[in-house]
Order: C-alpha cells, then sequence, then structure tokens
C-alpha cells in the first residue's frame, strides 16, 4: 500500500519534471549564452497555452496543428522580444537585463490577461484510460506522451549540441562568446536560434502544462522560481545539467508532499534555491 | 462628485505616501548599496502582519488565529520597524555573501516563503481570510469626509520624518560606505571598512522602512488578507526607484508617487464593472513598458543622484 503511494508519487514527479524539462532548457539556453535570468521566460509558457486555446477551442482546429502554429507563434514572439527588447540593453550589464525581463513579465502578462480575461480555462480533452503497472494505477496516456516527447527533445537537443554545426557553435559561445567570434562564429546567427529554441520549449512546456492542469493567466508566472530552482539544483549554465535538475526536483516536489503538507509543495523549490546558492552555488554536479 | 475626487485623491496620496516611505528603504538597499532584493516585499508583509496582530482584539472561540494583544496602534507601528528587520538580518547573514545575481534568486525565494507561511498557518496570521476591520488612528476625533484628509496629511507628516531620517543615515560617513561599496567594495574593503556589515547594515534599515510601511498600509487598507503581498508588490519597488532615480531619495519618493497615481488613475477612470479587470490587467501592461522604456532610455532614472565631491580635508 505505502509502496504504491510512493510510486505514484514517483510517477507524478517525473511527469512534472518532464514538463520543467522543457520550461527549464530555454531558460537555461538564455542564461548560458546572455548571462541573465530572463524572468519573462514563463510568460512564454502562458503565451504558448493561451495561443494554443485560441486555435483549438475557439476556431476549432485540430489540437496538433493548434499546438504547432502556437509553437511557431511563440518563436516569433520570443525571437521578437530578445531581438528588440533584450539586446539593446546588453551594454547595461546583466542586472538591466533581468529588471528588462520583469518589466517584459508585467507586460506580457497584462497582455494576456486584458485579451484572455481572469476567467480560468481548460482544453476539455477527453479523459484517457489510466494505465496500471502490476496492479497499481499510475498514469495516463496523456501524462506518458508529455514524458516521452520530453525525453526525445532532450535527445534532439543532445544530437543538435553534439552532432551539429550549430550546436557545436553554441558550445564554444557559452564557454567564451569574444574567443567564439574571433574564431569567426556568427554569434548574431547562434543567439537567434537560442531566442528561437528557448520559446520554442517554452511554448511546448505551456501547452503540456495546460494539458494536465487549466489555463490561468498566472500559468507560467507561478513555475518562474521553480524554473529558477531546477536550472540551479543542476548547475547555473549546463544544459545537461538542468535537465536532471528538472527531473530531480519534480520527483522531489511530488514525493515531497507525502511528508509536508501540500500546500507548502512550492516551498520545496525555494528551499533548494536558498540552500543551493549558499552552500552550493555551482549545482549538485559542478566542480569548481 | 467633485468631493469624490478630492477624497479619491486624498487617498491617493495618503497610499502614496505609505509607497514612498516603502521605497526609501528599498533605495537604501538597492540605490545606494546595489543590493538587488527580489523579495523586499517579505518586509512589508511581516511589518503589516506583527503590527495587525499587536493590535487586533484577541481571538473569540470561533477564531482559527491564537494571538491578538489589543495594544495601541502606535505600539503595533513601532514593533514593525524591528519585526522586520530581525528577518532582514537572519537572513542577510547567510545571503549577503553570495554573488550579486544569485542574491536575486534567494530573495525572490525567501519573500515566497514568507507568502505561503502567511498563506497557511492560519493560527497565526488567520490564513486567506485575513484581518479585516482593523481601526484607523484617531478616528473618533473627526467625520468619516474629513478622516480621509486627516490620515493623507499624517502618512505625509511620517513620510516627511521617514525622509529626514533616511536623509540623515545616507549623508553620513556610513552612508558614504555604501556609496563606496557600491562602486567598489574591493577598493572599500582595502581602506578598512567591513564590507559585510555595512551591507548586513544597510539591508535591515532598509527592512524597518518596509516594516514601518507595511503597518501603514494595513491601516491604510484596513483589512490585510495574503493576497495583499504577492511578488508584485516588490516590483512596485523596483519601479520607482528605477524611475525616480536610482541613489536618489527624492526620486525614490517621485516614483513612488508616479506609479500609485498612474495605479489609481486606471482605477478611478474604470467606466463599468466589466471592464474593470480588463483594465487592471492594462495596468500591468502600462507599467512594464514604462520600466522597459525607463531603463532603456533614461537609465538613471527622472532625477539623478547628484554627484558629491567630499572634501578631502575632512
Amino acid at each position: 500500500m505505502n509502496f504504491s503511494i510512493l510510486l505514484q508519487h514517483i510517477t507524478y514527479g517525473i511527469v512534472t519534471g518532464s514538463i520543467l524539462l522543457l520550461a527549464t532548457i530555454g531558460f537555461s539556453m538564455v542564461y548560458t549564452i546572455k548571462g541573465f535570468f530572463n524572468i519573462a521566460h514563463a510568460e512564454l509558457l502562458t503565451a504558448g497555452a493561451y495561443l494554443t486555446f485560441l486555435f483549438y477551442r475557439i476556431m476549432g482546429w485540430n489540437f496538433i496543428y493548434s499546438a504547432i502554429l502556437a509553437i511557431i507563434l511563440t518563436i516569433i514572439i520570443g525571437l521578437l522580444i530578445g531581438k528588440t527588447l533584450y539586446e539593446p540593453m546588453e551594454k547595461y550589464g546583466s542586472l538591466g537585463l533581468v529588471f528588462t525581463s520583469i518589466g517584459v513579465a508585467f507586460a506580457m502578462n497584462g497582455v494576456t490577461e486584458f485579451i484572455a480575461g481572469p476567467i480560468i480555462k481548460s482544453y476539455r480533452m477527453p479523459p484517457t484510460k489510466t494505465i496500471s503497472v502490476a496492479g497499481i494505477p499510475l498514469v495516463g496516456k496523456r501524462e506518458v506522451l508529455i514524458v516521452v516527447i520530453a525525453l526525445l527533445s532532450s535527445y534532439f537537443l543532445h544530437f543538435l549540441l553534439t552532432r551539429t554545426r550549430i550546436g557545436k557553435a553554441f558550445r564554444a559561445m557559452a564557454s567564451n562568446t569574444n574567443l567564439a567570434m574571433i574564431r569567426g562564429i556568427n554569434t548574431t546567427k547562434i543567439t537567434n536560434f537560442v531566442w528561437m529554441y528557448a520559446s520554442a520549449m517554452a511554448g511546448l512546456a505551456g501547452i503540456m502544462l495546460a494539458m494536465i492542469t487549466a489555463l490561468t493567466t498566472d500559468l507560467g508566472w507561478r513555475q518562474i522560481l521553480v524554473i529558477l530552482a531546477a536550472s540551479i539544483l543542476g548547475g547555473l549554465g549546463s544544459i545537461y545539467g538542468a535537465m536532471v535538475g528538472c527531473i530531480l526536483l519534480g520527483i522531489v516536489m511530488d514525493v515531497g508532499v507525502i511528508i509536508i503538507p501540500t500546500a507548502y509543495r512550492p516551498t520545496i523549490a525555494f528551499a533548494v534555491i536558498i540552500i543551493m546558492l549558499i552552500i552550493k552555488p555551482t549545482g549538485i554536479f559542478g566542480g569548481k | 462628485m467633485g468631493g469624490d475626487i478630492l477624497s479619491f485623491l486624498a487617498g491617493t496620496v495618503a497610499l502614496a505616501a505609505i509607497y514612498a516611505i516603502y521605497t526609501l528603504g528599498f533605495n537604501l538597499q538597492f540605490g545606494y548599496t546595489d543590493l538587488a532584493n527580489m523579495g523586499y516585499v517579505a518586509f512589508f508583509t511581516i511589518g503589516a502582519y506583527v503590527s495587525v496582530i499587536l493590535n487586533y482584539s484577541p481571538p473569540g472561540p470561533m477564531d482559527a488565529y491564537r494571538f491578538g494583544f489589543n495594544l495601541p496602534i502606535w505600539v503595533g507601528v513601532i514593533v514593525a520597524a524591528p519585526g522586520a528587520a530581525l528577518f532582514a538580518f537572519l537572513t542577510g547573514l547567510p545571503t549577503l555573501k553570495i554573488k550579486a545575481e544569485y542574491f536575486i534568486a534567494v530573495t525572490f525565494a525567501f519573500a515566497e516563503i514568507v507568502r505561503m507561511v502567511v498563506q497557511n498557518e492560519t493560527w497565526l496570521t488567520n490564513g486567506n481570510f485575513g484581518f479585516y476591520g482593523l481601526s484607523r488612528p484617531f478616528k473618533q476625533f473627526f467625520s468619516p469626509y474629513t478622516y480621509e484628509f486627516f490620515f493623507a496629511f499624517l502618512m505625509v507628516g511620517i513620510l516627511i520624518i521617514a525622509y529626514l531620517i533616511m536623509r540623515r543615515i545616507c549623508n553620513s560617513p556610513f552612508g558614504r560606505v555604501l556609496k563606496g561599496i557600491r562602486e567598489n567594495d574591493m577598493a572599500c574593503q582595502s581602506l578598512g571598512k567591513d564590507v559585510f556589515r555595512a551591507k548586513l547594515k544597510s539591508y535591515t534599515i532598509g527592512a524597518a522602512f518596509a516594516g514601518v510601511a507595511g503597518s501603514l498600509y494595513a491601516l491604510y487598507a484596513t483589512t490585510i488578507v495574503p493576497e495583499m503581498f504577492v511578488p508584485s508588490v516588490t516590483f512596485v519597488a523596483w519601479w520607482a526607484v528605477i524611475m525616480g532615480g536610482k541613489g536618489n531619495n527624492k526620486g525614490a519618493i517621485l516614483g513612488a508617487f508616479i506609479f500609485i497615481f498612474v495605479d489609481q488613475f486606471t482605477v478611478f477612470t474604470q467606466s463599468s464593472a466589466a471592464y474593470a479587470t480588463r483594465l487592471s490587467s492594462l495596468r500591468g501592461f502600462i507599467m512594464g513598458v514604462m520600466l522597459i522604456l525607463i531603463l532603456r532610455f533614461l537609465p538613471r532614472g527622472v532625477l539623478k543622484e547628484k554627484k558629491v565631491i567630499y572634501d578631502s580635508k575632512i
């Protein structure tokens, strides 16, 4: 009995972690290249989720097409914001960028709320059958799909980083931007790639989050500290670390509610931020 | 209608004065010492709750909260300062040594934990229900209409006192050390200044201002519930300091007044309830865009910090 509850919580944790993974990859990539906490990153989750709602529920299109179009639009929004609002601010240093991103977060949240209104919405997807393992009901098919997509996209990113020119250039730029520029790497192109890839992943994460919960205008905002916690846990600036950090944090948060009251679930993430940054800011895998 | 506008204006001035006190403390932390505190609202929350718990009537048998001390209002307002400062001291000890951008994340997390505790520890804070019908100072001497004006004057009076105290702090040798830390903390250290101690002092004193502002805010709103202390309240202080001018106390006050007046103007122009929520969401948009524009085109704020040249002989 107790074991089955634990197993259920671990499974939820993996699902939570998978969504978090998609949300955090972009955040971590932007931090790696631009060196600032993009607070507005979470608003892209909201944008993706609401755009899908627009196409799927209001226009009545097929869910897959709606999601793809929503992700494409999120990419455009993310790229535009990056190019027009963040890049001109770089000369003021990372603090200026953080403040700008706070302004962007508020502006985006305002626009979303203005258009969508404050009422909680839902995709109203048909319920799916729960998959049981050895008699223990674990997850629905939708949750499995989320985990599979998260795994595939992490593998895709791994492939991108290790096998393609743009991935190698990204890694070069991550370790030393100026040196990469001197060696003839087109850093503008890489930066554009990062804005686009980060936004795409954020949009995808937003859609998935809305699939298993509901659509509220603070959908993304509520995730930002958890995203921050996951990227810190895995080591800031490390993409692979962030991936592991996400799954780990997802499991810890969902298993943690067995011990602590459910209302305090997000507190686990906040505690992770505080403890890690004070004791070991390089993350659990980070060396010196 | 004319009277309506006047009393609305008085309420707005009172609110702006409270937020100006709040922003003054933040200006000491961020404007003078460069402590990018993303969790400033935590001190505001603690100040508000400490003062209300001291002031509120003791719980009856049906009440969920356990403490209410029924003390005079001024006791609450005064104790709010050390209450918030104590929290700042305890959280400042481990966090003030870490990197600036980590400090942003850690303070943000601390503030959210405070909000979670306030929301869930019903025995102390009455949970989501909050405290309502709080008493206001000297209410019995005025008619309800004239009281609004009196309250505005009272708040502005406290703001002036707070400003004078803050000016004294900033112009003192300690204030110069803070500026030195902001410009170059290594150089400061090499001159034999205890950088960590100065930072901790600045952090604690700033928190005390936020605590007092929180207790005054409870008097203004006459209700406190956890939703009033969301992270966007920190954003008000950020916004006001960046708008008004980093490291300039007059600028901080100006920034807070601009914020509250822009904010309240959108409340007042609401025509119908149907548009109320829509308009209030546009408020966030306007504030966000204004912040982005200020950072981009006027990065030192409306009132720039005055360049002071200190006489080397003293």
